[in-house]
């Protein structure tokens, strides 16, 4: 299979991407989870957090890594209810597969499953039988 | 990052995406796993389950979950590692608060399931487009 570029306006361009991470059941303080690569560069446009079971305190923090370095947080305010959910909009670019894009948590109870909505970037060469 | 809405006919909404689970190692009966969300609105259209190691019954029944609910049922026809069993559904995920997962029928086995799903059209995705 060849690498192939398309136009700027092809779906591969333009579609919006999902990738759900598998749930991560007990949450440990300052430990990375939910980490996502892609081979071609990419945007990260959306990031959502679901309560999977319940925390024993309300607030938790995430903390949004990229390559090892915090790129920004966000909260869930209600982690005691399973359920609870909170998406944040961002935009997060991966260069690479080397890039790694991770969360990490202040709290170690509960259990979370992370979302992510992406891009990939025009121009970039994908795999392709077409 | 916006969020945006697409025409009907956008490849958003016309593309069927898949979504392979991480591989399960199922310890009891009953045991859930496989799980699969969607912040959007979604239809689940087909389940496809490989057996990567086999368990001891082919009979067993798994039953696929929205949100804890059984919503329909499977079987393999051989419990042998390497073989699989395809249904199709149609399974609609409101956001990411509805889960979407299987519920093993048999203690033992290793199992690997793929969703195949469509956005369905008037969702908004956040896009940078």
């Amino acid at each position: 299979m060849a690498l192939r570029n398309q136009s700027y306006d092809h779906p591969n361009y333009t579609v919006v991407r999902q990738f759900c991470a598998p749930p991560y059941p007990t949450a440990t303080s300052a430990v990375a989870f939910a980490s996502f690569r892609s081979r071609v560069k990419v945007i990260v446009n959306a990031i959502t957090a679901v309560v999977y079971s319940a925390a024993s305190v309300a607030k938790v923090i995430f903390t949004v890594s990229r390559a090892g370095s915090a790129n920004q947080t966000f909260t869930i305010a209600s982690a005691t209810s399973a359920g609870a959910m909170t998406v944040v909009s961002c935009a997060v670019t991966l260069l690479s597969a080397g890039d790694l894009l991770s969360l990490s948590i202040d709290e170690s109870s509960g259990g979370y499953q992370i979302l992510y909505e992406y891009t990939v970037i025009p121009t970039e060469s994908l795999y392709s039988n077409q | 990052m916006a969020l945006r809405s697409f025409a009907y006919d956008d490849p958003n909404y016309t593309l069927t995406r898949q979504f392979c689970s991480d591989k399960a190692d199922i310890a009891s009966s009953a045991e859930v796993f496989a799980s699969f969300r969607s912040r959007v609105k979604v239809v689940v259209n087909s389940i496809t389950a490989y057996i990567v190691s086999a368990a001891s019954a082919a009979s067993a029944v798994y039953t696929v979950l929205r949100s804890g609910s059984a919503n329909t049922t499977f079987t393999f026809g051989a419990g042998t590692a390497g073989n699989m069993t395809v249904i199709s559904c149609a399974i609609t995920l409101e956001s990411a608060g509805d889960l979407l997962s299987i519920k093993s029928g048999q203690g033992g086995g290793e199992y690997q399931i793929l969703y195949e799903y469509n956005v369905i059209p008037g969702a908004s995705l956040y896009s940078n487009q």
